[in-house]
């Protein structure tokens, strides 16, 4: 068809359009009466959403824009809600999507939406989503004790045997070389070559008599109790330290229970984190609690409190007696001969001490590392490494959107639809066009006056 | 001659109940004893119905439009057989003359003279003789025909000849002309004619063929005054 054809048609046919176009627009504004909600937004953002701090503990995670795929939290809200909501309709009003911004940002910008006929109800369930998003977050994203455990079940186990290979290196080498604590023992002998050089100058210049420093079985029992308390010196030093390491949980945990208990805001994000620390603080303490009724047990099995000390003590008691014995059994003569065979004892365990000091650093070093790691496990735990208070922030609580751009789109389209729908239909009726042409018609298309126009006749007039 | 002239018929009656004029009243009642309907076998067209109306009108505008010239023939043209153009050139014919003398010319075909212009009158001698039926004589119609057996030549020749008799005699000339789709005659009698006045039939959806044939009517210096739009 040619274009003056068409737009003689369409002249001729011109209320098709606005026909259409009227009925357009109003089932538009139908659609829109009848389909039409609210939708509230907020806007909150996470903090180090995928990457967390270099040597930080990395669990899966599962980013806050997933959230609203997940039926426990439309579960959650739909229980806040509490009026017959069912966890599905509330899963099907929700979105939570990154927003995209023109501005670039660190953290991810993420809008929490619910949409519903009723605006007021939009904004209160979209709060309830907010919150219980923020909540739910968190909870998926902690680690749990037992995974952290299992985590670093291997580090800790590898460090564990670094500490007993050291502990029996340096055990090995100190009973081969009789050399239990070689400097305390060490320290101890040289005091004791002191004292006999001291004492042989005095009776050089017969400042003292030897006749009153005899005294045999009392350093006899001395020794005895002397190798007693070297015996119980490596198992009290094993529960001491048990000991001091549950005492020292025990006194950080109450720490971070009070700090989460005077968190602010505090409310349900910080209660998951409170009743896991207060957990971890019982634990630590019936840990404490054992260790220290074993060293109490210890202690009253043996009859000493402070085994160290005692054995200190202890030998600084039998060097006296037998600097006392010496001098009173063999004069000056026999301290000349104690005060050497000491001198060699003093100088073979200085000799002792620079592949003591090795051995000894080592397992210093490991038990150092050993101790850090299940520091470092117990402050995984305890949410050290995920501040509750700083992973989610709701920048702005939810508001309405305005849905006027998707009105103008949805009329918009309306009209250039029904433009193009009565256009189509008025070429389809040219098409298809039955009707005669009018007077005025044929005179605009022969370009002539009509004279008469002979109306049918009955058959008598023609 | 190869066609017959039919000698003033006269149809006074029949004109008055179908173009009833003050003028021609007087003039005609004195046959109104003489004839009548039965007689002339034309029905009567009745003053008022719009079908006489429209003819009135259209010879008005006839009138308005080559009234003044001298040269007062007129060709009632169509494309297609059924147009309606014998019904055309009759009725416009009878409605002239309220107004002055006509001659109406009519055609034969192949398929004979269209009875539309046959019926005001009777075969007298042979198939090409007409004689009003009515024994009554008017000097306002008279009835040719134009054979076709004849040559081309010989029609134009004879059409010229009637159409210098009715610019001589003031008369209008009204030629029936042969449907165009079937006939180049009809451009012929057209171009003769000088004036045309184009049928066609009411509802019609195409108007390329009617352009075609009017532009072709241009070329041939036949000027189309107007337009029949029959609807019957």
């Amino acid at each position: 068809m040619e274009l003056d054809a068409f737009i003689r048609q369409v002249v001729r046919r011109w209320y098709v359009v606005p026909v259409l176009v009227a009925a357009a627009v109003f089932g538009t504004w139908l659609y829109h009466r009848e389909t039409e909600e609210s939708k509230a937004t907020a806007l909150v953002t996470v903090l180090r959403p995928y990457a967390p701090a270099p040597g930080e503990y990395t669990p899966a995670q599962l980013t806050f824009e997933a959230l609203d795929e997940s039926s426990e939290l439309a579960s959650r809200v739909a229980t806040r809600l509490g009026d017959g909501t069912t966890a599905k309709e509330i899963k099907g009003k929700t979105t939570i999507d990154i927003k995209i911004s023109t501005k670039p940002t660190l953290t991810p910008l993420y809008e929490v939406s619910f949409e519903d006929p009723d605006s007021q109800r939009a904004l209160l369930v979209a709060n309830i989503v907010v919150e219980e998003a923020k909540a739910l977050y968190l909870e998926i994203n902690h680690p749990e004790a037992r995974d952290v455990r299992a985590a670093f079940a291997p580090e800790v186990t590898r460090l564990e045997g670094l500490v007993s290979t050291a502990r029996t290196a340096l055990t090995a080498y100190e009973v081969e070389n009789d050399a239990y604590n070689l400097p305390a023992k060490r320290d101890q002998t040289r005091g004791f070559v002191n004292q006999l050089r001291l004492l042989r100058l005095q009776l050089d210049t017969g400042r003292v008599s030897a006749s009153g420093l005899e005294d045999g079985p009392v350093l006899e029992a001395a020794r005895r109790e002397l190798d007693r308390l070297t015996g119980l010196e490596g198992e009290y030093s094993r529960l001491k330290t048990e000991s001091d390491l549950a005492q020292a949980d025990v006194y950080r945990l109450e720490s971070r229970v009070m700090e989460l208990e005077t968190a602010s805001p505090a409310g349900a994000a910080v209660t998951p984190y409170l009743q896991e620390a207060q957990r971890q603080l019982t634990s630590a303490r019936q840990r404490f609690t054992t260790a220290q009724e074993a060293l109490t047990g210890f202690r009253q099995q043996n009859g000493v409190s402070d085994v160290t000390g005692s054995r200190a003590a202890q030998l600084t008691l039998v060097n006296q007696l037998m600097l006392g014995e010496t001098s009173a059994r063999s004069g000056l003569s026999s301290i000349g001969a104690t005060l050497s065979r000491e001198e060699a004892e003093l100088q073979r365990l200085e000799s002792l001490e620079p592949t003591y000091d090795v051995l000894a650093l080592d397992l210093q070093r490991a038990e150092a590392q050993l101790s850090a790691l299940q520091q470092r496990v117990l402050d995984i735990i305890g949410g050290q490494t995920l501040p509750i208070e700083a992973q989610v922030l709701v920048l702005n609580q939810a508001d309405l959107d305005s849905n006027l751009m998707w009105q103008i789109i949805t009329y918009g389209l309306a009209v250039i639809v029904a433009l193009f729908t009565g256009l189509t239909i008025i070429y389809l009726l040219a098409v298809f066009d039955r009707v005669p042409l009018t007077i005025r018609e044929i005179e605009s298309m022969l370009g002539l006056p009509v004279l008469a126009e002979v109306p049918q006749a009955s058959k008598e007039e023609v | 001659m190869a066609f017959k002239m039919v000698e003033q018929f006269t149809c006074e009656s029949s004109f008055r109940d179908r173009f009833p004029h003050p003028e021609r009243y007087s003039r005609t009642d004195r046959f109104a004893r003489k004839t009548s309907e039965t007689d002339l076998a034309i029905p009567p067209m009745y003053a008022r119905s719009g079908f006489a109306e429209q003819f009135r009108l259209l010879a008005l505008n006839v009138i308005s439009l080559i009234g003044d010239s001298p040269d007062r023939s007129l060709a009632v043209f169509s494309i297609n057989s059924g147009d309606g153009r014998s019904l055309v050139a009759k009725n416009l014919s009878l409605a002239l003359t309220a107004h002055s003398d006509v001659v109406l010319v009519g055609n034969t075909s192949l398929s004979g003279v269209h009875k539309q212009l046959l019926e005001p009158f009777e075969l007298v001698e042979d198939d090409r003789a007409l004689a009003p039926k009515s024994a009554a004589s008017h000097d306002l119609h008279r009835l040719w025909l134009l054979p076709w057996a004849d040559s081309v030549g010989a029609r134009a020749e004879r059409l010229a000849s009637m159409t210098a008799d009715a610019k001589q005699e003031g008369q209008f000339l009204i030629v029936d002309t042969p449907a165009a789709e079937s006939s180049s005659d009809a451009f012929l009698l057209a171009q003769k004619c000088n004036n045309v006045l184009y049928v066609m039939r009411k509802g019609a959806l195409d108007m390329e063929p009617h352009k075609r044939a009017i532009e072709q009517l241009g070329r041939l210096n036949a000027r189309v005054v107007g337009i029949v739009v029959n609807d019957n």
